[in-house]
């Protein structure tokens, strides 16, 4: 029934061919789990890795500085052209006002520290690393709660927020004003200290949510004096228009 | 010898499989789109070379079967894989079970082969 002494037979070769291939699948899978493994261990984050580069991102650190000269400049001027008369003095300081809540300014004031990091993973299993990470809708939820607490302004890693700030996930780093942001997230927060460290610490609230995966993964402390910087991104407006407050009232038909 | 060919052959696979992968550095997420197919290539791969030999050793080797048996059950084993993936069922386990059950089957056929040869040669030695 068996062929004996297959020596030089053909399917020696065509085996041989096969062999090839499939060292080649095998290697391939093997290369490519390694490739998976790395990608998952590194972040629980979805999305292809942008790094920015440290060049891009020197330069993004100058313009926003010079940003910054700038509007102080312009405070300055504003409130030199105001000493002339009374009327523009109480013009100019409605108009800090206007800047301070919009976060145009630098602002300082007691208030609290919110340090946030990423949990030490106790096994590699990836439903671990997704709970261990803080992720974009963790800001975003802090920021209101921070908000809801009577903050009156608020900072993570040097970003104002302002009426206009997203927070969002890009691949695996957070973008808050579309600046690319980093962990540890220092968030800065003015307001009464007590009431916005209260409303973290609710009980089933955000923080206690984090003390039971993994309590190293934040640091809250009370500050007398917290200094939060001015929104450095742009100001242009293309789409809304104030409405005159002598317009027409058939206009502003959806008031009523 | 017989077994050296497919052997160095194999040998000669995984390093250069290894470094051409390597070096593509393709991007994790993209990765684990194709690994599930990747693997279950290696799996037909892996299927036809043991019927392969389990077919040459029986003396009923035929090279037009042995090609299209591995490009096709690659085929079909990539398309219910998709098909799997589309619909949410994991078809790709059929691929997995019928040819690992394959496998299996031509391994245990090839030992006996070799296993009958040994004893045949005992034999001979002890008369």
């Amino acid at each position: 029934m068996f062929a004996s002494g297959h020596r030089h037979q053909p399917w020696v070769w065509q085996v041989s061919a096969l062999c090839f291939i499939l060292g080649l699948l095998v290697a391939g899978s093997l290369q490519t789990v390694t490739t998976i493994r790395r990608s998952g261990m590194s972040s629980g984050r979805v999305g292809f890795g942008v790094a920015p580069s440290p060049h891009l991102t020197m330069t993004l650190r100058q313009r926003e500085r010079e940003i910054s000269d700038l509007r102080e400049k312009q405070t300055t001027l504003e409130t030199v052209l105001a000493e002339g008369s009374g009327k523009l003095e109480t013009l100019n300081t409605e108009l800090q006002k206007v800047k301070l809540l919009s976060g145009l300014t630098e602002v300082h004031g007691p208030g609290i520290m919110l340090m946030l990091q990423d949990g030490k993973p106790r096994s590699n299993r990836a439903f671990e690393a997704e709970r261990l990470t803080i992720h974009d809708y963790d800001l975003q939820l802090v920021a209101n709660e921070l908000t809801a607490s009577g903050a009156e302004a608020i900072s993570i890693n040097g970003q104002r927020l302002t009426s206009r700030t997203p927070i969002r996930c890009v691949g695996p780093t957070i973008m808050v004003n579309n600046i690319p942001v980093v962990p540890p997230f220092e968030i800065l927060a003015i307001g009464d200290p007590g009431t916005l460290a209260g409303g973290l610490n609710l009980p089933a609230g955000y923080l206690d949510e984090l003390r039971s995966i993994d309590p190293s993964m934040f640091r809250l402390e009370k500050r007398k004096d917290v200094l939060v910087s001015a929104f450095a991104g742009s100001t242009e407006v293309r789409w809304a228009k104030p409405v005159a407050a002598s317009a027409p009232s058939k206009g502003r038909s959806g008031d009523r | 010898m017989t077994g050296t060919l497919p052997v160095l052959a194999l040998a000669l696979g995984i390093v250069l499989g290894w470094v051409v992968f390597g070096r593509l550095s393709v991007p994790g997420e993209l990765a684990g789109l194709y690994a599930p197919y990747l693997s279950l290539a290696t799996l037909a791969g892996l299927d036809s070379l043991l019927g392969g030999i389990r077919a040459g050793i029986e003396g009923r080797f035929q090279d037009d079967i042995f090609i299209s048996g591995f490009v096709l059950n690659t085929l079909l084993a990539a398309a219910l894989a998709y098909l799997g993936d589309r619909i949410g069922v994991d078809l790709f386990l059929a691929a997995v079970v019928a040819l690992g059950g394959r496998v299996f089957l031509n391994l245990s056929l090839i030992r006996r082969y070799y296993l009958t040869k040994i004893a045949i040669a005992r034999k001979k030695e002890g008369v």
